[in-house]
């Protein structure tokens, strides 16, 4: 299987790449409601948002949006018609109408022209065809992490992205909290000296919810087979689907892919890999023992990964991490962790550090929701697009094909394929089950 | 002096390791001892070279292994016997001072836990030793240590990750570098041990130590553990390895105290000790494990068997272990082609659907050109298509593309995408042509798939028929086609044809579609022009829609700067608002484009706000020293988030020059600019400045002043220092600039690397100083520094006149600590004046509240004081506003009873929120109830929802039942204890005695913890409890046990679950029925090894709080 060709024709378009992403060059963007526009937005001027998948997280995120004067939420679409009413009743009471239209097929939405933005929310494996399609169709995106379900897959959406100039924001809205900036930027200025070692502690074991695994015939409004989509056909059981998808390797990657977009996605952040990817990439995990039915993605993982810049980052679930969960970046001269609960350093007063202000600044938002819509406006970068979404799951996908193979694998960043490793290349990308298909 | 002190420190040590070192031996028996005697060997394996002296520590922050006396005595006479070293005895952190380390040749942590190593010195001091070439040595738990010193535990080797193979248990181990100077004394190669084995974390030690001795874990017995993992195929006990230029020898055995009188053991561990002393040369090298040696094709085998009769929704546990073995067959080319041959094989045979689908997701990245007929032969069938099109479309051979391409010619509907999508996938070339006939296909979806596919292979003869198709279609459709075709003549562009490839784009650009077409288009026009394309640009913007404006600007962000963009820059001022914010933002990637630079600077006269901002942003990254006048200007002329924006901007520019244009142009600048280029100097933290900042605190105006001393603050150095108080002995009008001018010279005083230095030129000053106010400066700034020579000067002045004694006050009320503290004390108690009692007052309160240099308790009695000298409601709310650095009950109670007071109330309610934000969970019956009140007394809305954020903190730990009294434990050697009832469950429950649970502290009181007490063995406990229902209720128990539970309501058994898990609230959840009054609950907690606990909490059926529940002990209740 040759693919010599299509890498060329990713170079020659790669050129954009070539800067670094989030360093001095991107002040904050201030929205233009501060600069002295009037506060409120004629119903004209809002945003216009299509919901696609509104489980749990998408219900989530439509809240914020719902929350945010400047959009305005026109559609909602699920496979799951319990989501899709649950989703149009929030959204017909919020704007205290019935008007909120309903879709089971989310090209149906994807062709209102009068529809700017979408978010999608759906599970992993669904990603990578929604989100190059959206942008085709000309919609700005709002979407959950991970970025895809493997890296050809988020390489299709970065192309798509850049091709049709879609404005882009991955939900890793740690970005958009103070400590995590703050953490990144104390790195970035060289204030632990140089990072030899970044750890990232991600959550152990798969948070199965207590659903029957049993077969069972598939609920009236539910449209399973779109649900599995380009995944391989298994029958239907009630603990496959929302939620659980995420611990069966068919859809997710586990906790693993589940937060790299999180905590992966800040170390990169912080050691300034947005663009630059690992060379090699050696580990192992735990898979669930019998007991734990379908569910097969691993409940306990270590890796290391190796930059040429001279560091090591070692991904693991939060067991096998000295600090547990967060980015733990150790340099020659101290360390900066964070995580949800809070920030740490040595030396402690790092924590009291202020940067001048030709020091190095990162994107700095508030407000991740905002950040996207305020960026549709003024069609600037949002603080975390695609391209760096993608550096961010990559590792999550690297660390799972050399737990996979268990040996250490070699990978060239610029071809994004393994070298020397035909086994390991053809784990790369999981083939679609038709009709569905994507462009790459 | 000092050094008849350091002797006496010395003896006392020494005394002291005296006292613990016969303390040690004597709780060991005789009989123990005299089984270490017989054990002893003669003779060391190697003459040590000098003396050698061995730090034995033992000290525990953890768990206490009862052996480490046994191991204490074992070791002493190990080396007094062979003459092997000298053993010193300590669990005394000091032992880690560099006087005190430098003695030692090595280190032993004898069964240490959870060391911190607090002091960042002996963490130095630790590494030093063992870096330099000295030895450390870990007896059993020392991998118990250095949770938080990453470096100390990658010395060790790992880390203590679960002990499956427990002390009960013998076990099977085995030599692994039989032959290796610290192995000899094994005599054969496996051995049987009775002693509690580790498991090690991080799973990656054979990277770094060589291991010596293992677990076998070929052996039955070491798998049939509870608590085993699928990948513990490697536990190593014993390994050495180099660490800088030391030595560091570890094994994991020495939890058992007959461990101590092993004649092997002993020996493994003299050995071990003399390597790491240096004596006994051994190689590091670390040695790979080789488990596919272990590997037997018959193993698959049987897994296969057993995978024939799988069906979906069936454990995985079969799939798992030819996963497993594939693995570990890894680059073995035989074994590989035996495994291929068995899946081929498998693939043929009467195997279940679901079997064959996951030996197809094998095979599609492993197999070879030899699986490809039988896939192909499972096209054919619907129902193995799709697994075999997967299948198919991993494989590396061409032989894969015949057998798709193939199946194409036949397949209809979904089966026929597929197909097209993995040729695709493949960029079969081959495809091509059957793949551009269905694009006529009449049905729209094979169509779009067809061109999908196109795309993905991207082959130029494709171009023609996708473009035919595009025209002709709408919408979604016409998109695919779009893409499909970007796809192709992109791949024609990086073949090098540009010149054909931009005839395609403008072919697109040209056929009237509308959407993100045009600036895909765009895109792909600029991108193959060439020469021309800045000529290209400035056509494609002119003429183009807001869209392709958008793409021509985002391209220009990607420009090589070496390209001009000049001709669109020269129109820039005619463009739409819109275009002109994105362009200025592409311009940041041309900082050395003159025409771009003009341009910028051009922007910040528009009329827009937007521009200029956007300008501004550019500036800041493509300015220089040359942008400083113009910036300057023009925050001189702009007010709000714009200027704010144009000074961030000045702060930021880049280049080296730019403090230099600063510093010239401050001299003569108007007074405005002033302020700005003082301000910017101090953002920029510019070096050198003191000296043309103190001359501008001559100058004639005040705010250029103020602004002077402000970065004077941060920048001034002793030099500059008699200026300051110079300018500080002059009187002045300005508030504002006093105020500065003070913090100028606390500030520089208190960064001298000798702030008396500082404190006594204003001493020295002092007696100059006549005028009243300015005295009173002085004595302000002497109590700021708080330097101890000022104090007395201070308490002086309190008796020279009613003025200086207020500005003396106010000098001590400033003391950076709480020296001052009980005079200012006295005179709020005792002073007439008002003003000088408040002040004092105030100044009490606040040093009162730097409640980390003393005890709490101290604290609690100086603010109970504080309240009671309080005469004025000023004075109250003060002191209730300090108070909330007190997070004590003590000062919670001093909050709440001046809530009632309306004068009083705002300032204790937020008081009281402060602290309870932090000690809710110490109290919280108490927290809930003050919250509820707040909530209900219609407070400030912010304090409400301060207050329902507590509740919620509260009610992650509500409701946990705290009052269990407990019987046992109980154990039996054999029999299922979970099944196994014992008394409290039986009949016999009456004779059981039950112990109350107290709890340790409150942040652990909703959890029991039983491990710590009685160990990790198979053990069983039970709890039990008396819960309060006002009236008859549904209610749910959500339950955390570690490991199996059962639970009794009223005598019925409401809940079972045979597990082995850590505790973790409301794994379980089972809904019961409570009766009013009182019911009674037992709690059966099974331990499996490892940790035992459990938690309980009664909630309503939604998991809310229920309204009257309340727990007691059974015992009490019982005789209520």
């Amino acid at each position: 299987m040759s693919d010599k060709k299509k890498i060329n024709r990713r170079e020659f378009l790669k050129r954009s790449s070539r800067f670094a992403l989030g360093a001095a060059a991107l002040p904050a963007i201030i929205p233009s409601t501060v600069l002295g526009k009037d506060g409120g937005v004629a119903p004209s001027e809002r945003i216009t948002i299509g919901c696609i998948g509104v489980g749990s997280m998408g219900t989530s995120n439509l809240r914020s949006f719902l929350a945010n004067d400047t959009a305005h939420v026109l559609a909602v679409c699920d496979v799951d018609r319990r989501h899709y009413e649950r989703a149009k009743k929030l959204t017909d009471e919020k704007y205290g109408n019935s008007d909120c239209a309903t879709y089971g097929d989310y090209r149906a939405l994807l062709a209102r022209k009068d529809i700017d933005a979408v978010m999608i929310a759906t599970p992993d494996h669904w990603h990578g065809i929604l989100a190059t399609e959206a942008a085709r169709a000309g919609k700005d995106i709002y979407a959950e992490k991970p970025l895809a379900y493997s890296i050809p897959e988020g390489r299709a959406i970065c192309d798509a992205v850049e091709r049709y100039g879609t404005i882009w924001q991955t939900g890793s809205w740690q970005r958009s909290q103070r400590n995590f900036r703050f953490a990144a930027e104390l790195v970035r200025n060289g204030y632990i000296g140089k990072v030899h070692t970044v750890r990232v502690g991600l959550p152990q074991g798969n948070n199965i919810r207590k659903l029957s695994t049993e077969l069972a015939p598939v609920p009236d409004g539910f449209n399973y087979d779109m649900w599995l989509g380009p995944a391989p056909w298994r029958p239907y059981s009630p603990g496959r689907c929302h939620w659980n998808f995420r611990w069966i390797s068919d859809y997710s990657g586990g906790q693993l892919t589940d937060w790299a977009g999180h905590h992966v996605d800040i170390a990169n952040w912080g050691m300034d890999t947005e663009t630059t990817s690992p060379k090699t990439i050696k580990g192992q995990g735990i898979f669930p023992p019998a007991r734990e039915g379908i569910f097969d993605t691993p409940e306990s993982y270590y890796f290391e990964c190796e930059y040429d810049a001279g560091f090591t980052m070692i991904v693991a679930d939060s067991e096998q991490q000295p600090k547990g969960m967060g980015a733990h970046f150790q340099g020659s001269e101290g360390w900066v962790h964070v995580q949800r609960g809070g920030i740490d350093a040595y030396p402690k007063n790092l924590l009291e550090a202020k940067f001048s202000p030709n020091e190095i600044h990162l994107y700095n938002s508030n407000d991740h929701v905002g950040n996207f819509l305020d960026c549709v406006k003024s069609r600037q970068e949002t603080i975390t697009p695609a391209r760096a979404a993608h550096q961010a799951i990559m590792i999550g996908h690297l660390g799972t094909i050399a737990m996979k193979l268990g040996r250490k694998l070699h990978w060239d960043g610029n071809t994004e394929r393994f070298i020397n490793d035909p086994e390991a290349n053809r784990l790369l990308s999981r083939p679609m089950r038709g009709p569905w298909r994507i462009s790459v | 002096m000092q050094k008849s002190l350091f002797v006496n420190a010395s003896v006392l040590i020494v005394l002291l390791l005296f006292f613990i070192q016969s303390q040690g031996i004597s709780q060991v028996s005789e009989e123990n001892l005299n089984k270490i005697e017989a054990a002893l060997p003669d003779s060391a394996y190697a003459t040590p070279e000098a003396p050698r002296q061995l730090l034995v520590f033992h000290r525990v922050e953890g768990f206490n292994h009862s052996s480490i006396p046994t191991g204490i005595a074992a070791l002493q006479r190990l080396g007094e016997k062979t003459g092997a070293y000298q053993a010193t005895v300590s669990d005394d952190m000091a032992m880690f001072n560099e006087a005190q380390l430098s003695r030692f040749d090595a280190v032993c942590f004898l069964n240490t836990t959870k060391l911190s190593f607090q002091e960042p010195t002996h963490r130095a001091n630790l590494m030093a030793f063992v870096k330099s070439g000295k030895g450390v040595v870990g007896i059993h738990a020392a991998t118990d240590n250095f949770y938080n010193w990453l470096e100390a535990s990658q010395m060790i080797g790992g880390q203590f990750d679960q002990h499956p193979w427990t002390a009960d248990g013998t076990w099977a181990g085995i030599v692994e570098d039989y032959g290796h100077p610290l192995t000899q004394m094994f005599p054969k190669k496996t051995f049987d041990i009775n002693d509690e084995i580790y498991r090690i974390k991080p799973a990656n030690i054979r990277d770094n130590c060589r291991v010596l001795v293992a677990l076998d874990m070929t052996e039955a017995v070491n798998l049939d553990v509870s608590g085993l993992r699928f990948t513990d195929k490697d536990i190593p006990i014993s390994w050495v390895r180099d660490f800088g230029k030391g030595r560091v020898f570890y094994s994991s055995l020495g939890h058992n105290d007959h461990i101590y009188w092993h004649p092997v053991i002993l020996r493994h561990y003299l050995a071990g000790i003399q390597f790491a002393l240096g004596d006994l040369p051994a190689a590091t090298t670390p040695l790979p494990l080789q488990p596919a040696k272990k590997l037997h094709i018959v193993q698959l085998d049987s897994a296969l068997h057993e995978l024939k009769t799988f069906d979906y929704g069936n454990s995985l546990a079969t799939q798992l272990l030819v996963k497993e073995f594939v693995r570990y067959a890894g680059k073995n080319a035989d074994l590989q082609k035996e495994i291929e041959n068995r899946f081929i094989d498998f693939l043929r045979s009467d195997a279940t659907l679901a079997g064959k689908q996951f030996i197809c997701e094998e095979l599609s990245y492993r197999g070879s050109k030899k699986s490809v007929s039988v896939l192909a032969d499972l096209l054919k069938s619907s129902d193995t298509f799709s697994m075999a099109s997967f299948a198919l479309e991993r494989m590396a051979s061409p032989a894969a593309d015949k057998a798709l391409r193939k199946a194409l010619k036949k397949a209809t509907g979904a089966e026929q995408i597929a197909l097209a999508n993995s040729l695709g996938w493949r960029k079969d070339s081959k495809a091509v042509k059957p793949l551009n006939k269905l694009l006529n296909s009449s049905d729209s979806l094979l169509q779009m798939s067809a061109a999908t596919a196109l795309g993905n292979i991207a082959h130029k003869k494709s171009i023609k028929p996708l473009f035919k198709s595009l025209i002709a279609s709408v919408g979604l459709q016409q998109a695919a086609f779009v893409d499909a075709y970007i796809n192709c003549v992109d791949a024609v562009a990086a073949a090098g044809d540009l010149k054909k490839a931009h005839g395609y784009y403008r072919q697109l650009k040209d056929a009237g579609i509308g959407g993100q077409a045009k600036y895909a288009a765009t895109r792909g026009l600029i991108a193959t022009a060439g020469e021309n394309v800045s000529d290209v640009i400035v056509e494609l913007f002119n003429e183009g829609d807001d869209l392709e404006k958008r793409a021509v600007i985002a391209t220009i962000r990607d420009l090589p700067e070496s390209q001009s963009i000049d001709n669109l820059l020269a129109q820039f001022s005619s463009l739409p608002e819109s275009a002109q914010i994105q362009l200025l933002s592409a311009l940041q990637n041309r900082p050395n484009d003159t025409a771009a630079y003009e341009t910028t600077a051009a922007a910040l006269q528009s009329e827009s706000t937007e521009i200029r901002r956007a300008a501004l942003n550019t500036l800041a990254i493509t300015g220089n020293e040359k942008t400083v006048p113009l910036l300057t200007t023009f925050i001189l002329n702009n007010r709000g988030a714009v200027k704010k924006l144009a000074e961030s901007s000045l702060h930021r520019l880049q280049s080296p020059q730019v403090n230099d244009v600063l510093k010239t142009r401050l001299p003569n600048a108007e007074t405005a600019e002033k302020v700005v280029i003082i301000q910017a100097l101090g953002e920029r933290q510019a070096p050198d400045i003191s000296q043309a900042l103190l001359t501008e605190t001559s100058g004639p105006d005040s705010k250029v002043r103020t602004e002077a001393y402000k970065v004077l603050k941060n920048s001034a150095g002793k030099d500059d220092l008699a200026g300051l108080i110079n300018n500080l002995q002059k009187a002045s009008d300005g508030k504002r600039e006093r105020a500065a001018l003070i913090q100028a010279i606390v500030g520089t005083v208190n960064r001298l690397e000798n702030p008396s230095v500082g404190n006594h030129m204003l001493l020295a000053a002092l007696p100059q100083v006549t005028d009243s106010e300015t005295r009173a400066d002085f004595l302000d700034v002497l109590g700021r520094i708080g330097d101890p020579a000022s104090l007395e000067v201070l308490e002086a002045a309190l008796a020279e006149s009613p003025q200086a004694r207020v500005a003396a006050i106010r000098g001590l009320a400033g003391w950076p600590n709480d020296q001052p503290m009980m005079l200012l004390k006295g005179i709020a108690e005792t002073d007439t004046a008002a003003v000088a009692r408040a002040l004092a007052f105030r100044g009490f309160v606040r040093l009162a509240a730097m409640v980390d240099l003393r005890e709490l308790s101290e604290t609690e009695v100086l603010f109970t004081d504080a309240f009671s000298i309080a005469k004025t409601t000023a004075d109250r709310q003060r002191a209730l506003s300090e108070l909330q650095h007190l997070k004590t009950p003590v000062g919670l109670d001093l909050a709440t009873s001046y809530m009632d007071d309306p004068a009083t109330n705002a300032s204790a309610t937020a008081t009281a929120l402060t602290i309870c934000e932090t000690i809710a969970n110490e109290i919280p019956a108490k927290t809930r109830a003050l919250m509820d009140g707040i909530i209900a007394k219609d407070a400030r809305a912010s304090d409400i929802e301060r207050a329902k954020a507590v509740i919620r903190i509260l009610e992650k730990y509500e409701d946990f039942v705290t009052q269990w009294e407990m019987a046992g434990p109980y154990t039996r050697d054999s029999g299922d204890l979970f099944v196994d009832a014992f008394a409290p469950e039986t009949t016999d429950r009456d004779t059981v005695q039950w112990e109350k649970l107290r709890p340790e502290n409150a942040e652990n009181s909703w959890l029991v913890i039983l491990n710590e007490r009685f160990g990790s063995s198979r053990k069983v406990a039970y709890l039990r409890t008396s819960i309060y229902a006002k009236a008859a209720a549904n209610a749910r128990l959500e339950i955390g046990s570690d490991d199996g539970v059962k639970i009794w309501l009223n005598d019925a058994l409401v809940h079972e679950n045979d597990v082995g898990r850590g505790v973790t609230p409301g794994d379980d959840i089972v809904t019961v029925e409570l009766q009013e009054g009182w019911n009674q609950l037992l709690f059966k907690v099974v331990n499996k090894g490892g940790g035992w606990g459990a938690c309980l909490r009664v909630r309503d059926t939604e998991g809310n709080h229920l309204p009257g529940i309340k727990y007691a002990y059974s015992s009490d209740q019982s005789s209520d």
